[in-house]
C-alpha cells in the first residue's frame, strides 16, 4: 500500500471514530492525550510499531508510513499519549539494539497497546546537562540494580514500563559509563509520585529508584556505550511531525472558520507546507538508515516556534467564541512545555550552529 | 547536474571579474553568457529542443549559481520557454532564448530582464517588450516595467514555473549566505577566542542555517506539486522570501563591518536576497495563499502534503 492510500484509510478511520464520539480532538494530544483504549484499537488496526518486523508485532513498513500515519493522528488530535513515546523512540530502540527476548517479550505488547512506555532521562541535578545523571546500575547476579530519582517523567504512573538512563561506572569522560535500561514499574523498589503542573494533576511524574532489579536481558545495547545510543534516540525523539503539530487542532478550527487576517493564515500554511516537508525530509533519511540528529533538532527548533505562532494568530481572532476560547486556553497553557520538552530551545540552537559550522568547513 | 552547476558557476565568475565597477555592463555580460550557453534548456523535453532534464536538475543548477552571488536569467527564460510550449506558440525566439515572463503587479506588469528580450509570457499569450519603463532592483538586474495590470485569479503554471526557480534563486543565496556567516563565525576572534563560542553569536549562526534549511523544504516540496498548485509553490516562494530577510539580517550581525564593505563580497549575497524577495514579497504571497485557503478551508491547507512523489509512486 502506498503512503497516499495509508494516508486516506487513516483519515476515513479517524473521520469515523471522530463522528462517534470515541474521541474529542485537542492541542497537544500526544502528551496529554492518555487513552489507553484508543491506543489498543489503533493496535488492532496495525498502526502501532508499523516500522518494526512483522515477527515482532510489526508491520515492517518504513518511517515514511509512519510520519504519514502520526501526521494524520496529530492532525485530528487523537489521543495517541498512551503509545507515543514506545512506538516512536523505545519500540525502535529495542529493535535495534534490544536482545531476542526483551524483542519477544515487549515488541508485540507495544505494537498491541498493552505495553506503555515513560521517559526516565532527566533528574533534578541533570536537565538539559544530561550526561550528569547521577542514577546508578549497580552489577549483582543475572542483572543490575537501579537507584537514584528520575524527574518530569511524564505518565510514568500509568506507565507499564520505563525507559532508564542510568551510570553504570566512572569513566575518564563524563560520556562514558552510560547505559540504558528497560524496567517493569510495577518491580519492588520503583515508586512513582505525581507532581502537578500549570494545567492540573496531568502527566508529570518523579520514579524513585530504591534498588529496583533489572535482568541483564533487559539492557539496551551495550553496557557504557549509552551515551551514542541515546544521541542516536534523539533524531527519533525530534524529528517527527509532533514537533511541528502540537497546536494544529486549534489551527484547523482557525482554518476551518475561514477566520483570520489572510495575510496571517497564509503565512502561518506556508511555514506548514515547508515544516512538513521537513519532518517528511527526517523520515525519508531514517528509511536510509541515517540517524539525521542535526535536521532532527533544526525540525524542532523551527516547529516550536510555528506551534506558539499558531496560538498568537488564534488570540488574534478567536476570543469571541467560548467554545473555541477553551481549545486556545488549553494550548496557551501547553505552550511552554513545547520549547522545553526533548531539549530546549537554546540547546537546540547550540546543536543547529554546530552542525552550520561543520558545514561551512 | 552538479558538473552543470559548477561550469556555470565558474563560467559566470570568470564574467563577474572584468566588471568590478559597473554593474550595467556585468549584468549585460551575465544576459549574454547565459543565452550563449543556453543553460535553461536543462529542464525542456529534448523533443522540443532541450536537454531532457527536469525542474529539479534546473533549480540545482540556479541554486549553485546564486550561492556564489551571481546573476542569471535562468528562471526568466525557463518559464517563457514553458509558456511557448505550453500555449502552442512558436518556441523558436524563446530557444533562442529572447522570450520571458511578465508578472502583474497592481498597476504594472514587471518584466525581470526585460529590455534584452522580445517579448514577456502573460496568461497563455505574447506581450511584446517594447515601450518598457528601464528599472533596476537593489542587485541591479534589470526588472523593467510594462504599464497596464492583468491581476490573473487562478493559479497560472507559467507563473509557478518562475516562481518554484525564483524561489530556487533564493534558497542558493540565502544557503551561500548562511555558510559563509558560520565559516566566518568560526575564525574570527575577538576576546581570544573565535565569536562562535559566544553563544549568542552561535544563536545567529543557527538560525540563518535553520531558515536556509527551512526554505530548502519549501523548495523542495514546490519541485513535486502540481503545475496549477494554488498553495505549495507560492508557500515555496514565500518562505524562501521570509527567509532571505532573516538570513542577511544574521549575516551582518555575525560579519561585523567589514560584511559591509564591497571588498568582503557578503553583500553581493544580501542584495540579492533582499532584491529577490522583493518581486513578489512574502506578504503578497501569503495574502494569496491566505485566501485561497480561506476558499479552499483547511483540506486545501492540508493537502500540500510533503508526500505528492511517493503517493504517486504507489
Ligand atoms: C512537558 C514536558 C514533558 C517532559 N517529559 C519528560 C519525560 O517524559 N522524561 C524525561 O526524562 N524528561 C522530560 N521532560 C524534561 C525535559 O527533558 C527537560 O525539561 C529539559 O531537558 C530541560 O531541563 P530542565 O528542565 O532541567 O532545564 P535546565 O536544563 O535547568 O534549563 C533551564 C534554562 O537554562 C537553559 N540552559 C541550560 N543549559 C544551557 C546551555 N548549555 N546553553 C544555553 N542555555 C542553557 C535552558 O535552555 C533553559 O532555558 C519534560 C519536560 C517538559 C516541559
Amino acid at each position: 500500500m502506498s503512503a497516499a492510500a495509508l494516508r486516506a484509510e487513516v483519515r476515513a478511520q479517524l473521520d469515523e471514530w471522530r463522528a462517534a464520539g470515541i474521541f474529542t480532538p485537542r492541542s497537544d494530544s500526544w502528551l496529554v492525550g492518555y487513552d489507553e483504549d484508543f491506543s489498543r484499537r489503533l493496535g488492532a488496526r496495525g498502526w502501532i510499531g508499523l516500522t518494526w518486523s512483522p515477527e515482532y508485532g510489526g508491520h515492517g513498513r518504513g518511517f515514511v508510513d509512519r510520519f504519514v500515519l502520526t501526521e494524520e493522528l496529530l492532525r485530528a488530535g487523537a489521543p495517541v499519549a498512551a503509545h507515543w513515546i514506545a512506538d516512536r523512540q523505545i519500540g525502535p530502540a529495542i529493535a535495534r539494539l534490544g536482545t531476542g527476548a526483551l524483542r519477544r517479550e515487549l515488541l508485540p505488547a507495544i505494537a498491541a497497546g498493552e505495553a506503555r512506555f515513560c521517559l526516565g532521562m532527566s533528574e533534578p541535578d541533570a536537565g538539559s546537562d544530561l550526561a550528569s545523571v547521577r542514577t546508578r546500575a549497580r552489577r549483582v547476579d543475572g542483572g543490575w540494580l537501579l537507584a537514584g530519582q528520575k524527574v518530569w517523567s511524564s505518565n510514568a504512573h500509568r506507565a507499564t514500563h520505563a525507559y532508564v538512563l542510568a551510570r553504570t561506572s566512572d569513566g575518564e569522560r563524563r560520556h562514558d559509563g552510560l547505559s540504558e535500561f528497560v524496567l517493569d514499574v510495577t518491580a519492588p523498589g520503583v515508586t512513582v509520585r505525581r507532581i502537578p503542573d500549570l494545567r492540573g494533576p496531568g502527566h508529570f511524574c518523579e520514579i524513585f529508584l530504591d534498588d529496583a532489579f533489572v535482568p541483564d536481558a533487559w539492557v539496551l545495547g551495550g553496557i557504557g556505550a549509552g551515551w551514542a545510543q541515546v544521541t542516536e534516540q534523539l533524531a527519533f525523539e525530534r524529528g517527527g511531525p509532533e514537533r511541528v503539530l502540537s497546536t494544529y487542532p486549534l489551527l484547523r478550527r482557525l482554518l476551518d472558520t475561514a477566520a483570520g487576517p489572510v495575510g496571517r493564515v497564509g503565512e502561518l500554511v506556508a511555514r506548514l507546507v515547508a515544516l512538513r516537508r521537513l519532518a517528511w525530509q527526517v523520515a525519508v533519511r531514517m528509511d536510509a538508515g541515517e540517524a539525521p540528529v542535526a535536521a532532527a533538532a533544526t525540525l524542532k527548533l523551527l516547529g516550536n516556534r510555528f506551534e506558539v505562532d499558531v496560538i498568537e494568530a488564534a488570540r488574534e481572532t478567536l476570543p469571541s467564541d467560548e467554545d473555541l476560547r477553551a481549545a486556545l486556553d488549553d494550548a496557551v497553557l501547553a505552550a511552554p512545555g513545547f520549547s522545553l520538552r526533548g531539549g530546549t530551545t537554546e540547546v537546540l540552537s547550540v546543536v543547529v550552529g554546530r552542525e552550520a559550522m561543520r558545514e561551512a568547513r | 547536474m552538479r558538473a552543470v552547476a559548477e561550469a556555470a558557476v565558474q563560467v559566470l565568475s570568470a564574467q563577474v571579474a572584468a566588471y568590478r565597477d559597473d554593474p550595467a555592463a556585468e549584468m549585460a555580460a551575465m544576459w549574454r553568457t547565459t543565452g550563449e550557453q543556453g543553460w535553461h534548456l536543462l529542464a525542456v523535453p529534448e523533443t522540443a529542443g532541450g536537454m531532457g532534464g527536469d525542474l529539479a536538475d534546473l533549480a540545482a543548477v540556479v541554486r549553485a549559481v546564486s550561492a556564489a552571488g551571481l546573476s542569471a536569467p535562468l528562471p526568466e527564460l525557463h518559464a517563457g520557454l514553458f509558456g511557448m510550449l505550453a500555449a502552442g506558440l512558436d518556441p523558436a525566439a524563446a530557444l533562442d532564448g529572447r522570450i520571458g515572463v511578465a508578472l502583474p503587479r497592481g498597476a504594472e506588469i514587471a518584466v525581470p530582464w526585460g529590455r534584452h528580450l522580445d517579448a514577456a509570457v502573460l496568461a497563455g499569450t505574447t506581450l511584446p517588450c517594447a515601450d518598457l519603463r528601464p528599472a533596476v532592483n537593489l542587485a541591479h538586474e534589470p526588472v523593467d516595467t510594462l504599464a497596464g495590470a492583468a491581476a490573473g485569479t487562478t493559479p497560472d503554471p507559467v507563473v509557478n514555473r518562475w516562481r518554484i526557480l525564483h524561489a530556487a534563486r533564493l534558497v542558493g543565496a540565502a544557503e551561500g549566505a548562511a555558510r559563509r556567516t558560520a565559516a566566518y563565525a568560526a575564525t574570527r576572534e575577538q576576546f581570544g577566542r573565535p565569536i562562535a563560542r559566544f553563544q549568542a553569536v552561535a544563536a545567529l549562526v543557527a538560525e540563518a542555517h535553520a531558515q536556509a534549511v527551512l526554505a530548502a523544504a519549501a523548495l523542495d516540496a514546490a519541485l513535486v506539486a502540481a503545475d496549477d498548485d494554488p498553495v505549495t509553490v507560492p508557500a515555496g516562494l514565500a518562505t524562501a522570501a521570509r527567509a532571505a530577510g532573516v538570513v542577511a539580517r544574521c549575516a551582518h550581525q555575525v560579519h561585523g563591518a567589514i560584511g559591509v564593505t564591497r571588498e568582503l563580497g557578503l553583500e553581493r549575497l544580501t542584495r540579492r536576497l533582499w532584491a529577490w524577495r522583493d518581486l513578489p514579497t512574502e506578504h503578497e504571497l501569503e495574502a494569496g495563499i491566505g485566501r485561497a485557503v480561506r476558499a479552499g478551508g483547511e483540506p486545501l491547507a492540508w493537502s500540500a502534503g510533503p508526500e505528492f512523489d511517493v503517493g504517486s509512486s504507489g
